[in-house]
């Protein structure tokens, strides 16, 4: 996954007047919704920073709990790949589709594949890969990442995905 | 008036008001998304500068619609980006230090 110019990209943004104010619109409603929502909870600071100690211990004992997922799936019949990076992430999905003699993937929602680029890595290898969900597949006709380019920020979701994809198991 | 936090709980609180509250003849305006930064953010308004004068804009907006004709802030970075963003876009509107307003001064 190539770095991005935040600053760039958020100049471009902005200049999409139109998409920029629909975009505000939406995001503006969502915080209201959410504040709402926190309003009717008077211990919400101390649920958000209980919830912040939970994910910093979570991500700092990552490698205990990666394990713990592995000796659960396995014990549930699941098979578990580790990869070091995107390209070892994508040559086991090769390699597993290789070795079925599959020469088509649907996927659906998955941020991971995304981040590691597997649709152009098994696209170049003579895979079909079809994304199933609606939004997803619309971007994939269009030929855009799943994440509007335009837009700016990171769900915490994704920066983990990414900060961790290093790591991620993958399940067959 | 600005929100001194974006905690949704902490939002009431607020010190320049106290102290304001204490001179005569002052109205105050509430305007919308009253807990957004102004966009200067020190570093941040050179590395982001588009996005820096962006909620510049939208700042000055927010509060020109609630019909304020003073922006008193006791940041002078606050103040310094917004009167810039004011410049830019001609709007009139004027600008006053908390100390100033203390102080007796009026402009």
């Amino acid at each position: 996954m190539s770095a991005v110019d935040q600053a760039k990209n958020a100049a471009q943004f902005i200049e999409d007047k139109t998409h920029e104010a629909r975009f505000d619109e939406l995001i503006w409603m969502l915080r209201q919704k959410r504040d709402e929502a926190a309003l009717q909870v008077p211990e919400w600071e101390q649920l958000r920073d209980l919830a912040s100690e939970i994910k910093e211990h979570t991500l700092s004992n990552l490698c205990h709990y990666l394990e713990m997922f592995e000796a659960s799936a396995r014990r549930n019949g699941a098979t578990v790949h580790w990869a070091r990076d995107g390209h070892e992430h994508n040559q086991i999905v090769y390699d597993i589709l290789k070795s079925k003699n599959a020469d088509t993937l649907i996927k659906s929602k998955s941020m991971l594949t995304e981040e590691c680029d597997t649709r152009a890595f098994l696209k170049s290898r003579g895979i079909k890969v079809t994304e199933t969900d609606l939004g997803e597949r619309i971007q994939q006709l269009d030929d855009e990442p799943p994440t509007p380019r335009r837009v700016q920020f990171c769900s915490p979701k994704t920066s983990f995905a990414l900060t961790q994809s290093a790591f991620w198991p993958t399940i067959s | 008036m600005q929100s001194m936090s974006e905690r949704v709980h902490d939002q009431k609180f607020s010190k320049p008001k106290d102290l304001l509250q204490s001179v005569n003849g002052i109205d105050f305006v509430d305007f919308e998304r009253p807990d957004e930064c102004c966009g200067f953010g020190g570093t941040f308004s050179v590395t982001e500068e588009a996005v820096a004068a962006k909620m510049g804009y939208d700042k000055l907006d927010f509060v020109r619609k609630a019909g304020a004709e003073y922006i008193v802030s006791s940041d002078m970075s606050c103040l310094m980006h917004l009167q810039g963003c004011a410049r830019r876009l001609q709007k009139n509107v004027r600008f006053l230090h908390l100390a100033q307003i203390l102080n007796g001064d009026r402009e």
